[in-house]
């Protein structure tokens, strides 16, 4: 998981989550604000410069994880091109069904403006994924008063989350190397085998987790000790202005 | 199927989260509910989101050639019911958007709709429906969860042709497209996804039922294939 390596090691790993955060929400709206592709185009660039520049993250890594939502991009971009009503352009016709497909120019605008916008928000997201640890964001969470009982359930799923990767992993080795995956069917069988397994070790877990809880006094509380980090007025007034005036722009150009 | 981040309108983005919110507030209602007459299954729920997570990040051996993952959500809702899938599905979706960027920030209420509150109310209605009639477990397992990630998809394309309506054909016809474009990976990951968990289920049951029987589970203790 390349996202979390890198939000352990990172430049910007040290600042105070607040402030990411608030950059990031911001940046977010801005994204979505956007009516002009070139807003969001620079809310792309701003952040993504931040990201690679700012936190060093290195650049080809970030253009691989870039490639990520492609396939949805594509395809969904593709259902905004298209259209079997009628438009500009006819592609062809479908072969089962006969449907006539047309390309649309108002489709084309449409397109582009989803595009960047879902690529300025995906900056963003990675801003925030790519430089903060999931427990700052559980912490973050914490502070935007979500339920108590919904952060405890994320903290303990999030400590598991490793370790089951790690045995999947080792079970789907033990199994391909003795042909397990050697054929569709064998496929279906293992990976049968290999989810079942994993649930009952994870079943197994929960009890012990339990168990090594109310042995050192548990009275169905989770509670854990934060990081503190300092505050940086400096930094937080400059996180609103990166924001704020992306999002200022966002609202300001014209469609 | 997540809508990836920042392709919903502002405005759909922020009704989808508003409508999925009262569904998480009473999935933890019902999780709180339950965790204090047995405070154990506080660990459990934890626990079964990191699996969901984890299952959902396992490639699904390809049916048509398509390489797809299985969503877990009809599994969920069959094991924990469809009330505590929807903060399941919300834990396991903010970890695959920060973790995996699958899915988003933005569209979180979007995915968590159909993924959390539609799929997992389908696979159960079609559960207990099937347990009722008696059919024969594996078969009402493999409907309902093909069924459960059919109707997510089905809803995530519902949501796409209401942000986005075909100029011409408005609504209905954008449906069709969107529908049409992902039909092509959903519904051979919606089969293998029902095979597979009937594959599973049949394992668990034959081997460790009393594991089963502490999620309070109607299930028959003979196994699936019965």
């Amino acid at each position: 998981m390349l996202l979390d390596h890198y939000a352990y090691g990172n430049r910007w790993r040290d600042l105070c989550p607040v402030e990411k955060g608030l950059l990031t929400g911001l940046a977010l709206a801005a994204s979505l604000a956007a009516r002009a592709p070139l807003a969001a185009a620079v809310v792309f660039v701003v952040m993504a410069a931040l990201t690679v520049v700012g936190a060093r993250i290195p650049l080809r890594s970030y253009l691989r994880l870039l490639l990520l939502p492609a396939g949805f991009l594509l395809a969904g971009v593709a259902g905004l091109l298209l259209s079997l009503s009628g438009g500009d352009i006819l592609l062809g016709t479908l072969p089962a069904t006969g449907l006539a497909v047309y390309f649309s120019y108002a489709g084309l605008a449409q397109a582009v403006l989803v595009m960047t916008r879902a690529l300025a928000a995906v900056a963003a997201l990675y801003f925030l994924a790519l430089t903060t640890p999931m427990t700052e964001i559980i912490g973050l969470l914490r502070r935007l008063r979500v339920p108590a009982l919904l952060l405890e359930l994320m903290v303990l799923a999030y400590r598991q989350i490793f370790i089951f990767l790690q045995i999947a992993r080792e079970m789907r080795l033990a199994q391909a190397s003795r042909l397990g995956y050697a054929t569709t069917g064998n496929s279906f069988r293992s990976l049968g085998v290999l989810g079942a397994n994993l649930y009952l070790r994870a079943h197994q877990r929960s009890q012990q987790l339990h168990r090594s809880l109310v042995s050192r006094g548990y009275e169905n509380d989770l509670r854990w000790l934060e990081r503190d980090y300092p505050r940086s007025n400096r930094n937080l007034l400059l996180a609103t202005l990166v924001g704020g005036s992306l999002l200022v722009l966002a609202l300001l150009l014209p469609a | 199927m997540h809508i990836m981040e920042g392709f919903l309108p502002a405005e759909h983005a922020l009704v989808w989260g508003a409508v999925s919110l009262p569904f998480v507030a009473l999935g933890l209602r019902s999780i709180r509910k339950k965790v204090r007459e047995k405070p154990e299954l506080k660990m459990l729920v934890g626990v079964s989101a990191a699996f969901t997570f984890v299952l959902s990040a396992l490639k699904l051996p390809a049916v048509t050639g398509s390489c797809s993952h299985p969503t877990g959500t009809g599994l969920g809702a069959v094991l924990f019911g469809p009330l505590a899938m929807a903060p399941v599905a919300t834990i396991v979706l903010l970890f695959q958007a920060l973790l995996l960027a699958h899915g988003g920030l933005t569209t979180l209420g979007a995915n968590v709709f159909s993924m959390g509150v539609v799929g997992p109310l389908v696979a159960y209605l079609l559960f207990r429906f099937g347990r009722l009639v008696r059919l024969p477990q594996g078969v009402t397992l493999f409907v309902a969860v093909t069924l459960a990630d059919l109707s997510t998809y089905l809803t995530t394309s519902v949501q796409l042709a209401l942000a986005f309506p075909d100029p011409l054909g408005g609504f209905a016809a954008a449906l069709a497209k969107f529908a049409g474009i992902f039909a092509l990976t959903q519904i051979p990951l919606a089969i293998s996804e029902g095979l597979l968990t009937v594959l599973l289920f049949n394992v668990l049951a034959k081997h460790s039922a009393g594991e089963l029987q502490d999620l309070g589970l109607p299930l028959a203790r003979e196994g699936a294939r019965s």
